[in-house]
């Protein structure tokens, strides 16, 4: 849009006024005192030093110039490269490319005025904004690369069991002076696999999902087997297989002579009941958010 | 009209513009302000002179001591100049410079290495550029390298740069496959869900292009159809068993009466040869007796 477009034409009040044909008149001209003239200039319009427009300036508003000229501009930094992006977390990304976005903006207003100044010297800014407009492009390859790999890995469900097979085994025939890093092992495990975090108060509870429970099988089941090996005595006692998450979240909160402990008391009131399907998100969610709140009154 | 006989203007100088997608920079052309050329042709072929600025646009390079004479707007006069007509430098196209390297022996004797072609290869990180660059070798001879210039003044940071720790600082590393990496609502930014290679339906003209047209027949095929069509279908029936014992006679008779024992292999050779025809024959006769 060309500024001239914009021209400002007669006010409709005014237009609306001469055709209901009432009559104005100025009345008696000789009592009408005369001033001085109000010069139109910028000064008389006050603008709040916060007004969100201020970021289309470089400086917000503490700028001097509606428009730099080339050698204002930043022409020596260089775009960020694709190695760099790759090691910034989303977070980062996404700040980066609104920062970016803003710098773009800056530079489009510049370009903007100086087209309906005609004002022809805006190469500078064109190629500042090609660095700028390469950024972003590597920002989403970025991010695209990643969401790719994570879409593909599902697809790998025989190398993971198979992994977790493997891993299974050599837990269960871990020495004792074994246990404690195979231990620390599986805490990365469950995360890497499961998604399962490692500190109980960094657990997202809207984000428990199938991936959450399944892990929980595996751990709660590689718990016992453990323990079971290791006292053979105890196999009489307890009856395996465990009954659904209601016996299996117990491994997950304490230790595995602790959550024994529970299960079976559980099994003794009857409170152990298998859910259903329905049921599994909620109650884990509900005694998630308990256990929570007990750790933070603990401490 | 001949250059010769036209006046002195205020033109500048008319070098093929490379297309955008075509242009590389000074880094992916291998040529940096700093370094040495050496020019094979036009008034100062033979001399070797370093590079001001290379022009991506032009695929041209600005060169100490190459300069035209040309005449200059006076508003764009700079100190000191009291004539219009003055010494202009002027863009040399890359195609009239050859990249050259220089050395000095132990005795302080220098001497030129001038590069037919250079490749680029094996990025290293160049700290006084602050970015990847590629070694430049004289092509086919991989030992001679020729080293980027120093940059003519120290790059420093400017007002849209990132201090280098703050660049360098790792905020992530893959934990785990369980969480994707981008949130669910941030993905349709990064693809296009309405893109016109996800749809699953064609377009009419879609499908068209992709189906050959129905080629029209002519009268004599049309003909030929019609006639095959009125014959009564060919039926398949097994051989019956009278048959089947009248044509093992016939051949078993063949066969004895045959001594030598090459062509019993031979024939031998041939019943086990597969006959794709027969075989579908006898696949029809199967499919008909169902």
């Amino acid at each position: 849009m060309s500024l001239r477009v914009s021209m400002r034409a007669f006010s409709l009040s005014s237009r609306v006024c001469a055709r209901s044909g009432s009559k104005f008149s100025f009345g008696d001209l000789s009592k009408v005192k005369l001033r001085a003239p109000i010069i139109p200039t910028h000064k008389n319009f006050d603008v709040s030093p916060d007004h969100p427009l201020w970021a289309f300036f470089p400086e917000g508003n503490n700028t001097e110039t509606a428009l730099r000229s080339g050698d204002e501009l930043d022409m020596n930094s260089r775009e960020w490269t694709f190695a760099e992006l790759r090691r910034k977390s989303f977070e980062d990304l996404h700040k980066l490319w609104y920062l970016t976005l803003k710098e773009r903006n800056i530079l489009a207003r510049e370009v903007r005025l100086a087209e309906s100044l005609r004002y022809s010297r805006t190469q500078q800014h064109d190629a500042l904004d090609e660095k700028l407009v390469t950024v972003q492009k590597r920002i989403k390859q970025v991010l695209l690369e990643r969401q790719v790999a994570h879409e593909r890995v599902q697809t790998f469900t025989q190398q993971q069991q198979q992994y977790l097979t493997e891993f299974e085994e050599r837990y269960l025939n871990a020495s004792e002076h074994e246990i404690v890093s195979f231990n620390e092992k599986l805490v990365r495990l469950q995360y890497a696999f499961f998604g399962i975090e490692p500190q109980l108060q960094d657990y997202d509870l809207e984000d428990i999902n199938i991936k959450f429970v399944e892990g929980l099988s595996f751990v709660a089941n590689l718990k016992v087997k453990r323990y079971l090996k290791q006292n053979p005595a105890q196999e009489q006692e307890f009856e395996l297989p465990l009954n659904g998450v209601v016996e299996e979240l117990p491994f997950l909160l304490r230790n595995v002579t602790e959550a024994i402990e529970e299960v079976k008391a559980l099994r003794q009131s009857g409170e152990s009941v298998k859910l259903d399907k329905i049921d599994v998100f909620p109650f884990l969610r509900s005694a998630l958010s308990n256990a929570i709140e007990q750790e933070e009154l603990d401490q | 009209m001949n250059k010769r006989y036209t006046l002195p203007t205020f033109e500048t100088a008319q070098l093929p513009v490379v297309p955008a997608a075509t242009r590389k920079n000074n880094y992916e052309r291998g040529i940096a302000p700093g370094d040495l050329v050496y020019i094979t042709e036009g008034e100062k072929k033979g001399t070797v002179t370093s590079v001001f600025h290379y022009n991506p646009s032009n695929d041209a390079v600005l060169v100490a001591n190459v300069t035209e004479k040309r005449i200059t707007p006076k508003t764009t006069w700079v100190e000191n100049q009291n004539s219009h007509y003055v010494d202009y430098p002027s863009y040399l196209p890359m195609s009239k410079v050859k990249l050259a390297g220089k050395d000095k022996d132990d005795e302080g004797k220098v001497s030129y290495v001038v590069a037919d072609e250079i490749v680029l290869k094996d990025k290293y990180y160049d700290d006084r550029y602050k970015r990847w660059l590629p070694k430049r070798f004289v092509k086919h001879h991989s030992s001679i390298e020729i080293p980027w210039p120093n940059p003519p003044s120290a790059f420093e940071d400017d007002a849209l740069s990132t201090q280098e720790p703050t660049v360098f600082e790792k905020t992530y590393e893959l934990q785990t496959i369980a969480k994707a990496p981008v949130p669910k609502a941030a993905l349709n930014q990064l693809r296009n869900p309405y893109s016109k290679h996800k749809k699953r339906v064609l377009s009419e003209l879609q499908a068209r292009r992709l189906n050959s047209p129905e080629m029209p027949l002519s009268v004599e095929q049309k003909i030929y159809l019609a006639k095959q069509a009125s014959k009564p279908k060919k039926t398949y029936t097994n051989l019956s068993e009278e048959i089947k014992d009248f044509i093992g006679d016939k051949m078993a008779q063949h066969i004895n009466s045959i001594d030598n024992p090459a062509m019993l292999a031979h024939l031998e050779a041939l019943s086990r040869a597969k006959v794709p025809d027969f075989e579908k024959t006898i696949q029809n006769i199967e499919d008909e007796s169902k």
